[in-house]
């Protein structure tokens, strides 16, 4: 498995500090980013592909043999959001 | 649109499908349940084992085996378990020699393979699993010498595009995307440096969407229990005058569900659909990285995705691995460090 840990706010903390004379800015600017790369990594997830296959269907062939055209739709999602 | 009624079952419980004139209901999952799947018998041989060479091993998921399995150890169960597993591997790839078996180069290594991965803390039941791969007739202990274990253990997890042409053949699905995410950060004009600037926030794991829909659709074992239609599903006390009521259960036998069809129904005909039965494929997103670690030290935030089409009481059994990974969301953690709260 590759390391899925990404030790961002270290990063990201000194990215900003460096950026603003050695001070961090606002509890606010967080909260922005922090949903900036939420969406972000959504908008990546709902590609062209399932965006297609949404509006036109995707034909495929099921284990019966027989071709249906399937159309993908979001029901629910249940998650943890990070307020900040 | 024509509506197809059910008779009732059993329980009196009558379904009402709503489906395009001239056409039939040509998968019934509800038909194909067997005793088994409303079980939770701990005898192996009631189970559906996936012992299939490729990605079920390969995520390294080592809580494949039911624990309520060690406490088995009867004979007549471990009989019945192995033939199980073996006619199930010679289906997949034919012969014990050849292609067919993943980055192993034969049957015999795979068993071994499969023997390891498939339980965390080794049970006696699995010590005679381990014995009854030994009495295989095709079983040859020199197939299993000459392995390097580590760089095929290596290869199970590993992408597609990770490994020579050559030895990924047995890689069947898109594997994880890697992409790079960039946020644009505002700086007020007051700041040192105002106005925008691109922050590279690391790559994002992920899986694309369509790609695991097209493997749920194409697995035979799945597909057996997967609904293509939704239904109201409906009851009648037998008293004088009681009303007919409306079950609630499944999402499959929901309203918003029902709606869905509905509106997939009712799109125009197109060349790539017509002819052809439409299915709504009802995507369930999950995710709770607070679930993994009780304190903040790690910034694992994974996504899973699950299929209304299947039923809720297979869902809820982790044995069954029906919640597809699909990511690894990137976080901010912020009030981790307590001098970012006092900034």
């Amino acid at each position: 498995m590759p390391n899925f840990h990404l030790q961002l706010s270290d990063t990201f903390n000194d990215y900003l500090q460096q950026r603003n004379n050695g001070r961090l800015p606002s509890d606010g600017l967080f909260t922005h980013c922090a949903r900036e790369l939420f969406q972000k990594q959504w908008t990546i997830m709902l590609d062209d592909e399932l965006v297609d296959a949404m509006k036109n269907g995707l034909v495929l062939l099921c284990p019966d043999g027989r071709r249906r055209c399937f159309y993908p739709r979001v029901f629910t999602y249940s998650a943890d959001y990070p307020e900040k | 649109m024509v509506t197809l009624r059910s008779k009732p079952n059993d329980f009196g419980i009558v379904r009402a499908y709503r489906l395009p004139k001239g056409s039939t209901l040509t998968h019934d999952p509800d038909k194909a349940i067997t005793l088994r799947d409303l079980t939770d018998s701990s005898n192996p041989s009631t189970r559906i084992t996936s012992s299939e060479p490729g990605k079920s091993a390969a995520a390294g998921d080592k809580s494949a085996s039911d624990k309520s399995e060690t406490d088995g150890g009867s004979k007549d169960a471990s009989g019945k378990s192995a033939p199980t597993t073996k006619q199930e591997i010679n289906t997949v790839a034919g012969s014990r020699k050849g292609p067919g078996w993943g980055p192993f180069s034969n049957g015999s290594a795979f068993s071994l393979a499969d023997w390891y991965w498939q339980s965390k803390n080794k049970s006696l039941q699995d010590f005679q699993n381990l014995i009854n791969i030994f009495r295989q007739p095709d079983f040859t202990i020199t197939d299993t010498i000459n392995v390097d274990w580590k760089a095929a253990f290596k290869a199970l997890g590993a992408n597609r595009e990770d490994l020579p042409d050559h030895d990924a053949e047995w890689i069947k699905d898109d594997g994880w995307e890697k992409t790079p995410v960039t946020i644009d950060v505002p700086f007020h004009n007051r700041m040192r440096n105002p106005g925008l600037d691109s922050f590279v926030a690391g790559t994002f794991y992920h899986r694309k969407l369509v790609s695991v829909i097209k493997e749920k659709i194409a697995n035979s074992k799945d597909s057996r229990s997967f609904h293509y239609q939704p239904y109201k599903a409906t009851w009648k006390p037998k008293v004088p005058g009681a009303r007919q009521l409306e079950l609630y259960g499944e999402l499959y036998s929901s309203c918003a569900f029902r709606e869905a069809d509905k509106e997939v129904q009712a799109l125009p005909t197109t060349p790539r659909n017509e002819g052809l039965e439409r299915v709504v494929v009802a995507m369930m997103f999950w995710s709770d990285g607070t679930q993994l670690t009780s304190f903040g030290g790690s910034s694992l935030w994974p996504c899973y995705l699950f299929f209304g089409n299947e039923s809720k009481y297979r869902r809820c059994r982790p044995s069954e691995h029906l919640g597809e990974q699909v990511a690894y969301f990137i976080k901010v953690r912020v009030g981790y460090y307590p001098d970012i709260q006092c900034a």
